[in-house]
Parts: structure tokens; C-alpha cells; sequence
């Protein structure tokens, strides 16, 4: 019997919530980790007890735990972060420049092909791996070191690499995102990169189309088709069908061009699900009702998934980090919000359930079947 | 000689990296320490005793030195009700801490939501 995991991290903790694969009847264990910011907890693909969370907080900034049991006991690893070259600068919100200082782990990929290896995005932005299962960390200076790496600008979040993609059948190639630098890709494993953010545009630069610069917020694939991603931005939903070589608009008929989080259908990689968000100063859906758009053939043609959700008076946020698949047959579709409420469809997005409705502001939602 | 047995009593968010429960935590120093232990010495037996509190208290030493980093800016540190916090690493242990009759109190600056 299958076993579905959701893996939630919080402003105040972070939090595990099981069901059996009816997807009907959920338990939440946790805090865990109370007090603590839990910026995203992920699942080691080879071992689905391995788990590695990114923890903050200002007073005593980031620390990196492990578990081995699927979460009921953890250790602390690695948390030294060091940048290659700490006299190097990025620019600041005004263009002045600043030395990179490294703040927290936002992002935690394990790769697909080798246990024990996994990705870490920083901020400020930059990339590290370790090869010791979270033990120690080194920089992959490359990132950093791209011609356009010095004019790079942090987001009202902060300079944050928040998003990690790898390529199943190619475990060399790797996507990053950066906010608000844009997308990033490397065919060695990291060591070298491209931008890759053609065919976006930046609505809120003096020049509209520079090779960096763009404020994304999420991309997603489907494992099946690497070649094809779906990004979520700052002004707008774009696709790319060439391993983000030109990306093409799709937002269509969508309630607003503005949302953080994106993701793919585990069983239908073209059908790709959004969380409308009314503006960038208004961060709240429209209208005060939460819906979750969903395209079937991942283009401009997209319904809006309401029936469970708010319809009025709703008024938190889905942050970028905060929806998740499952792997079932259908595939389950979770998202958490600023208010704490954590929302499940086992049926695609055609149904919403509260699973939880009181949780500290949610920051991270994670999806394992297991079993 | 007994070595010296010094109580730290640690932050929530620590206690939950270190997993003990009771009001303060105690680490020991070698015999006849007592004239050369500053706060300084204290963190760095702290951080032999509990690996996890690694850079939650001070920054890692910069690349390439073994001088541990400076104290971060929302950590304060009390003895006796004296703020030892301005004197940074090198502040001296008062005897009652080292008695270990008085405890070391690292405190979170009361800051955020």
C-alpha cells in the first residue's frame, strides 16, 4: 500500500503530513525543528527516508539537518557556506555594489544519479554541492563567476537561487533560477553556464530584454520531457520547448500575469497548474478568492479549479516553493499558503481538501509517494 | 584536578538543535584553565560538546584562518547580570561561572515575529 508524504516547511517549524493512498485521511506530525524557519525540506530520490532540511533564523542563521528515518529523528550536518571569492561584488537594490555574503539555504536538490550528492541554492545567489550527503558543501564558483554575475540584483525576497532542475537523462545538464537574475544553464554538471532566459521579457528594467536580469519565480518540468519547462514570473507564464534556448508567453486567459509557485501533472506532462496572485504589490489572490488555474496542454488555454477552495475574503499568498506532485495515479496536487492552511486534490485539481487549516505561514511543500 | 564544569544555559531555538531539555547545558575545561577561560574558550568547548551549535552562535573562522568568527550581531551573552556581549571573545569568565555557581546565559536579542 502506497504512502503519500508531504514534507512542509514554515515560518515556525516544519511539519510531516501522511496519508495512505486514498489521499483521504491525513496525519500531521511536527513541529519539528519549532521556532525555526524551515525553508524547504526534500526527499533523497534513492531513499525515500533520507530527508535534508534548510533551517533560519536571524539570530542564528543557517543550519542544515539530516534524517534517516523519514523524519522522526534528525542531525545537524553541514552549514558552512563558503563563496570562493568574498571580495567579489553583485549589485545591491540601488546598483550600487556589494560583496556576496551568504544568508540561508533556500533550495535542496539531491541529484537523481548519485547518492549522497546534492545541490544547495543559496543566498546570495549561488550554488553548492556536496558529496558527503550534506556533511560539507563547496561552491560552484562558475555560477557566480557568468559575465553577468556582478550586475545581478536581488528581489524584494532577497538574492535568493531558489529553484534547482535536473535532467533525468542527462545528469550533467542543470537549470537554475535566481531571483531577480533569471534562468540559468549548465551542460557539465555545473561548472560552466549560460543564461537562458530568451524571449522574456522584464517589465520593470530600463531595457526590456537584457541577457539577465528577470525576476523568476519558479520552473518546473515533467521528467519525461526535459526539453520542455514551465516557468512562473514576475509578469507572466512562459514555456520553453528547447531546454529554455527562447521561452514563449502563455499566460492567455489567466486572472493575473502575477504568481509564484508552478508545477507539472506527475502522469500528464502537459497539463501544469499555476496559483494566480492579484499583483507585486497586492499579494493576495484576485478578488479575494483562491483558485488554482490548470492548463491540459500546457498553453493559454487555462481553467480556473475552485470547488474546496475560498471563494471570498481570502486574502493570504502561495509562495514559489509552496506546491507539490505526487507521483499516484492521478496525481496529487498540494499547495500551502501564508495563512497556514495546506490544501490537497487527489484528483488532479478537479476537488480541493483542507488537510490542514492552522500551520505557521507555509514556506515549502514537498510531495513523496512512497511505496 | 577536577576540570572546570561551566553551565550555558542556551536559547529555545538552540535547545532544539542540541535536544536537551533542561535549563542549561554543561561543558567542561581542562584543570587549571581558570585564569585563561573567556567567553571565547567557552563557545569553542561548547562547540566540541555539541557540533550542531557550529555557526549558530559565532561565524565560522574566514577562509584560510582558525581564528573563529565574530559573535553574530543578535546573540547577547550574560554573566551575573553583567552583559559580557561589548567585551566580544576575549571577555574574562567571572570566578562564579567558573565555579560553576553562576551560569553563562546566551541570549537571543528580543527581535522579530
Amino acid at each position: 500500500m502506497s504512502q503519500v508524504r508531504l514534507l512542509v516547511g514554515t515560518r515556525k517549524g516544519g511539519f510531516i503530513v501522511t496519508s495512505d493512498a486514498a489521499r483521504k485521511q491525513w496525519e500531521i506530525s511536527g513541529p519539528h525543528f519549532g521556532g525555526w524557519e524551515v525553508f524547504h525540506i526534500e526527499a533523497s530520490p534513492h531513499d525515500p527516508d533520507r530527508l535534508y532540511a534548510s533551517l533560519w533564523t536571524a539570530w542564528h542563521g543557517a543550519v542544515i539537518q539530516r534524517s534517516g528515518d523519514g523524519g522522526r529523528t534528525w542531525e545537524a550536518v553541514g552549514n558552512q557556506f563558503v563563496y570562493a571569492d568574498a571580495d567579489a561584488t553583485h549589485q545591491d537594490f540601488d546598483g550600487k555594489p556589494i560583496p556576496w555574503r551568504f544568508k540561508r539555504v533556500w533550495h535542496l536538490e539531491p541529484t537523481l544519479d548519485r547518492p549522497g550528492t546534492l545541490y544547495a541554492g543559496v543566498e546570495d545567489a549561488a550554488l553548492f554541492r556536496s558529496d558527503d550527503d550534506g556533511d560539507t558543501w563547496e561552491e560552484l564558483t562558475g555560477l557566480r563567476r557568468h559575465p553577468t554575475g556582478a550586475s545581478w540584483q536581488p528581489g524584494a525576497g532577497g538574492m535568493g537561487l531558489h529553484t534547482i532542475v535536473l535532467d533525468p537523462a542527462d545528469p550533467r545538464r542543470v537549470f537554475v533560477a535566481i531571483s531577480a537574475a533569471g534562468v540559468f544553464r549548465s551542460e557539465d554538471a555545473g561548472e560552466t553556464w549560460q543564461t537562458a532566459n530568451k524571449g522574456l521579457r522584464a517589465t520593470y528594467t530600463p531595457e526590456p530584454e537584457p541577457e539577465a536580469g528577470y525576476c523568476v519565480h519558479k520552473i518546473a518540468t515533467h521528467p519525461s520531457r526535459p526539453q520542455t519547462l514551465f516557468m512562473q514570473k514576475h509578469g507572466g507564464v512562459y514555456r520553453s520547448d528547447d531546454a529554455g534556448g527562447s521561452w514563449t508567453n502563455i499566460s492567455g486567459n489567466l486572472s493575473s500575469d502575477f504568481g509564484f509557485p508552478i508545477s507539472v501533472n506527475a502522469n500528464e506532462p502537459e497539463t501544469v497548474y499555476v496559483v494566480p496572485i492579484t499583483s507585486d504589490t497586492q499579494h493576495y489572490p484576485p478578488d479575494g478568492a483562491l483558485r488554482v488555474w490548470r492548463s491540459r496542454r500546457g498553453n493559454a488555454e487555462w481553467e480556473s479549479l475552485g470547488e474546496g477552495l475560498p471563494a471570498r475574503d481570502c486574502y493570504v499568498n502561495v509562495l514559489r516553493e509552496a506546491m507539490a506532485v505526487d507521483r499516484l495515479d492521478p496525481s496529487g496536487i498540494y499547495f500551502g499558503t501564508t495563512g497556514g492552511q495546506l490544501y490537497g486534490s487527489p484528483t488532479g485539481g478537479d476537488r480541493w481538501d483542507a488537510l490542514a487549516m492552522h500551520l505557521p505561514p507555509i514556506l515549502s511543500v514537498e510531495a513523496q509517494a512512497i511505496g | 584536578m577536577e576540570p572546570l564544569r561551566i553551565h550555558v544555559a542556551l536559547p529555545a531555538h538552540l535547545r532544539r538543535l542540541t535536544g536537551t531539555s533542561g535549563s542549561a547545558v554543561t561543558v567542561e575545561l581542562p584543570p587549571g584553565a581558570g585564569g585563561a577561560v573567556t567567553l571565547g574558550t567557552v563557545l569553542d568547548a561548547l562547540e566540541r560538546a555539541y557540533p550542531a551549535l557550529r555557526g549558530t552562535i559565532r561565524d565560522y573562522p574566514a577562509a584560510g584562518s582558525s581564528t573563529p568568527g565574530p559573535l553574530r550581531p543578535f546573540v547577547r551573552f550574560f554573566a551575573l547580570e553583567d552583559d559580557l556581549t561589548p567585551a566580544g571573545q576575549s571577555a574574562p569568565m567571572p570566578p562564579e561561572v567558573l565555579s560553576g555557581k553562576e551560569v553563562l546565559r546566551i541570549i537571543g536579542a528580543i527581535a522579530g515575529g
